[in-house]
């Protein structure tokens, strides 16, 4: 419990840049998404799914996803999103962000 | 940091709003159904797996609002929920809401209205670009006089003066009268303002006695229908051509005139140009640059003394003030009051607001418990509370408004030529801010407080805190009927007043007679002999009229605003010392003033025919004289005499007639004597006044009498062509003027007291409503009941009406010089004024107590 308590706690931000990175394998609903981000990570990241969707409504408005409603493989209707040219850069800066935030850690962590 | 086109995306998103939750909600739930189909799939229970799958997914609530937030625009959407809900709390309160937005229009409008007035007469600045320059003449001039001014001054480098002359305009439809203005000298250029289209003419045209005409431009827009053709064409002004030479700006007026059209003095009255005796401009001037009022004044004292030399019998002092000042004149004290009174009755209007919210914030205690308990912080509540303030303060500034457009057109219909005149008042971007700010303002201040207090004592979820605020509401109410009765007292002493002097005897009978000034020019009436051959002329000419049934002469015309005293003596009376001899009213009169003008011949004879100029001297004296200096006598066959004029003879005394109301209608009667014209001993009185009484009691047509004056003399200057009935009206105008106004406030202030001892009143007895539930059933009837809640509304009205009352007798001494014939403390006016007070508030009273009184037992046991 305390595990998931401190990976939320890296989250907000880092989610976004999850959600984005996961849309480049291809449009995806929402559950999609949750699924693919908690297998990829080895169940390490396991995201609360509701707060999936504040963030991907901040994706949508920002302009870096689009979405639209679909069928879903069992035949369900489900709201897929996509990421745009303008969320691919996005994308971009935060991992480059993000990398140097690691490495600045990883740095202080390395001569501790 | 947003981009233009996120912007755009949260405005659609926004606009769709409502679709958008409900995607995501959908949204949501689908994607839980997926994760319990997965977990089933894997061979799980499925009541397990939809447990599992909410823990996991978190608060779908919570997730939906996280959602709305990341595009809505947070604190405009809490805004418009304040707003909406605020509104439908409004609706569902109908009076409640009504009650405080009119109390809060009445008081705001009313502020507007005069605030309107204020602004336009004290505060804007004059129209004119030189209005720092600006100067202006006291009292009245004659044209020589500004002429001659214009020519030697050097410190003013321009001086001009205009009067008011109403013009015939023939020409599109029907003869029409149009306000117009002679102007002497260079007025335009004095006060600075180029004109809109063409040109102006100034003392050069006026020399050469070029007919031409300037004119405003609300008169080209609506008679000349704002054709640019019109300048060059004629028009036909009593009688004379004009051709349109120019058109002034837009607000152009000349300073305390209303005239639209203006024409050179010299081409519109000839007669009077060389007439230094008439006195009837309004003269300003422009101060040099340099120069200082000061220097200007000095100047002008020696130009006015050398003047005084050249033509004694003319002379006079020049006195030079500000043009604002003159223009303001004695309205600045009138007005301000005006204002202070107005807000007196805002303040009044502001605690009925105070008091009415109190009462409905109260009456909420239990929603605002409900609300804060489901997660509602205390920001959030002050917020709606304050917009609700806002909402209602706004809606009374809309109504507000509407009341002071109304207001101030009431006003404005019946305001003293002063205000009048000034510039057009009208309900302006300042004045409507002015609204705005002081509705926002009064709705914050008192609308606050209450909230704030009450949110305190919320969290301590005591309703027995509520029993404080009844306190303070009962004080303010009884404030209000207190200061309510301050103003009804007051406006009901203006009114008696104005009453008595409305039926203030005259002495004579004004009805169908009108009244003219003139003055012969010392020129060609140096002597006495040719004023008295001229005056016995006319007097013949003029009751030879068929249309006149009687015509008379007088110096001073009653109530005509001017008077003339002399020290005279009294033959038979104790000697006086020199220079303390008895001043007299003296008038000179033709033989049928009295008839004209119908005063009564109490005793002995008028004027006869054998009165002639080498006649003895004779004189009729008024009632006034008579019991002054001979109570106990016959006043006839006395003597008196000029003081210190040892050569004139003795007036013997030969008819009393009844005392007339000289000066104002509120002075006493001074004694006066009347002495024929005919034997006139002093020749610089050459002001006359003509009265002319119709035959039949229809009026007669000034033309004509113009014209019978003129074909005697046709250079003779006349103004004031009056009915009488004008004169009298003119000198009771601003007492009018005052009285109507207070009136107007005192009832305002007495509405929103009733207003505010009927919420009070219902709010107690909605605190008492359990208690009233229990008597009733205990065998308390409708009556006992009533006289209940009467007595709480009694004793709030008696303790209101003695506070008033002690406050009228205190401040009523500072209407002295307002009120007329009754004392300060009349005792009829003020008890009438506490009986209305009293029954207005038994009947607000009433209301409420008879709604208690049926009340049914079982809702109201029920009531929390």
């Amino acid at each position: 419990m305390t595990d998931q308590k401190d990976q939320r706690e890296l989250l907000p931000g880092t989610l976004e840049m999850l959600i984005l990175k996961t849309l480049t394998r291809g449009p995806q609903h929402g559950y999609g998404i949750a699924q693919h981000i908690q297998q990829t990570s080895d169940d390490v990241l396991q995201v609360e799914e509701g707060s999936l969707y504040p963030a991907l409504q901040r994706l949508e408005v920002k302009g870096w996803v689009t979405a639209e409603w679909g069928i879903s493989p069992t035949g369900r209707r489900a709201r897929n999103y996509k990421i745009t040219a303008m969320g691919k850069k996005q994308l971009g800066v935060e991992a480059s962000n993000y990398e140097r935030l690691i490495a600045g850690i990883a740095r202080v962590m390395g001569t501790a | 940091m947003e981009s233009l086109g996120e912007l755009l995306r949260r405005v659609w998103f926004f606009l769709n709003s409502r679709s958008r939750d409900r995607e995501v909600r959908e949204e949501m739930e689908q994607h839980i159904a997926l994760k319990i189909e997965a977990s089933v799939a894997a061979g799980g229970d499925p009541e397990d797996a939809k447990y599992a799958a909410l823990r996991q997914f978190g608060n779908p609530t919570l997730q939906r609002e996280q959602a709305h937030e990341a595009w809505g625009f947070g604190w405009l959407e809490t805004l418009l929920q304040d707003i909406r809900y605020g509104l439908r709390i409004l609706y569902r309160n109908p009076g409640f809401t009504l009650a405080t937005v009119i109390t809060l229009a009445l008081g705001i409008g009313l502020n507007t209205a005069v605030f309107s007035i204020v602004d336009a007469v004290l505060l804007k600045p004059l129209p004119y670009p030189e209005r720092d320059r600006l100067v202006a003449f006291r009292g009245s001039q004659s044209l020589p006089d500004v002429i001659d001014i214009a020519e030697q001054s050097r410190s003013l480098s321009s001086v001009a003066a205009y009067a008011d002359w109403p013009l015939d305009l023939v020409g599109n439809s029907e003869p029409e009268r149009v306000d117009g203005a002679m102007i002497g000298g260079d007025m335009f250029s004095a006060l600075g303002t180029p004109p809109a289209i063409g040109r102006i003419f100034g003392e050069a045209e006026d020399r050469r006695m070029e007919p031409v005409v300037v004119s405003s431009y609300a008169f080209w827009k609506t008679h000349l229908g704002g054709d640019r053709t019109a300048i060059g064409r004629p028009l036909q002004l009593s009688g004379k051509d004009y051709t349109l030479i120019g058109v002034m700006p837009p607000e152009f007026q000349l300073p305390k005139s209303k005239s639209q059209l203006w024409i050179p003095f010299r081409v519109a009255y000839p007669e009077a140009v060389d007439a230094r005796g008439a006195h009837f401009m309004f003269a300003l001037g422009q101060l040099g640059s340099g120069y200082t009022m000061a220097q200007a004044q000095s100047e002008l004292d020696q130009i006015g003394a050398a003047l005084g030399k050249l033509h004694p019998e003319e002379a006079r002092t020049f006195t030079l003030v500000a043009l604002r000042d003159r223009v303001v004149g004695s309205v600045k004290t009138p007005l301000l009051v005006l204002f202070g009174a107005a807000g007196l009755v805002l303040l009044i209007a502001c605690s009925n607001f105070a008091s009415l919210l109190m009462a409905r914030t109260v009456a909420r205690a239990q929603e605002m418990k409900i609300r804060s308990a489901i997660g509602a912080g205390q920001p959030r509540l002050v917020r709606q509370l304050l917009t609700e303030c806002v909402l209602i303060a706004m809606l009374g500034a809309g109504l507000g408004i509407l009341v002071a457009v109304l207001g101030l057109h009431f006003l404005l219909s019946m305001k003293p030529d002063e205000v009048a005149a000034f510039q057009r008042i009208t309900i302006d971007r300042a004045a409507l801010g002015f609204a705005i700010i002081s509705a926002t303002i009064t709705g914050l201040i008192f609308g606050l407080p209450p909230a704030f207090a009450f949110l305190r004592s919320s969290r301590v979820a005591e309703s027995s805190r509520v029993v404080g605020r009844t306190g303070v509401r009962k004080t303010l109410v009884i404030a209000q009927v207190g200061l309510s009765l301050i103003l009804l007292a007051s406006a009901g002493l203006l009114i008696r007043s104005f009453w008595r002097l409305q039926s203030v005897p005259l002495g004579f009978e004004p009805e169908g007679v009108l009244s003219l000034r003139m003055t012969l020019p010392a020129a060609r009436y140096a002597a006495i002999a040719t004023q008295e051959q001229f005056l016995v002329r006319l007097d013949n000419e003029l009751n030879s009229m068929p249309e006149v049934e009687s015509a008379g002469i007088v110096t001073e015309l009653p109530l005509g605003g001017s008077r003339m005293m002399h020290n005279m003596i009294v033959r038979d009376l104790p000697p006086v010392p020199e220079g303390q001899e008895p001043e007299i009213y003296a008038h000179e009169v033709s033989r049928d003033y009295f008839a004209t003008m119908r005063i009564q011949m109490l005793a002995g004879r008028g004027f006869t025919l054998q009165d002639g100029p080498k006649a003895p001297p004779v004189g009729v004296v008024n009632q006034a004289f008579a019991q002054r200096f001979f109570p106990t006598q016959n006043v006839i066959g006395k003597e008196v005499r000029w003081a210190r004029a040892n050569d004139l003879p003795w007036i013997t005394i030969v008819g009393v007639v009844r005392d007339v109301r000289a000066e104002a209608l509120d002075e006493s009667q001074e004694p006066t004597i009347y002495t024929p014209f005919i034997q006139k001993v002093m020749p610089w009185k050459r002001s006359q006044v003509v009265v002319v009484r119709g035959r039949g009691g229809s009026p007669v047509d000034p033309n004509a009498i113009r014209n019978a004056i003129w074909k005697l003399d046709n250079r003779l200057p006349i103004t004031d062509v009056l009915p009488l009935r004008d004169v009298i009206s003119e000198s009771v105008k601003e007492r009018r003027f005052n009285m109507i106004l207070l009136t107007i406030f005192a009832g305002l202030a007495f509405t929103l007291a009733s207003i505010g001892v009927y919420g009070v009143v219902a709010y107690l007895v909605s605190q008492r409503t359990r208690e009233i539930g229990v008597r009733v059933a205990l065998g308390a009837q409708r009556v006992d009941i009533l006289w209940l809640v009467l007595r709480q509304g009694l004793q709030l009205l008696f303790m209101g009406a003695v506070l008033g009352l002690c406050g009228a007798l205190l401040s009523s001494s500072l209407l002295r010089d307002m009120v007329y014939g009754i004392g300060v403390t009349d005792g009829a006016t003020f008890f009438f004024v506490v009986v209305a007070l009293i029954f207005i508030g038994v009947l607000a009273t009433y209301i409420p107590a008879r709604r208690a009184s049926r009340l049914d037992p079982m809702t109201a046991l029920r009531v929390e």
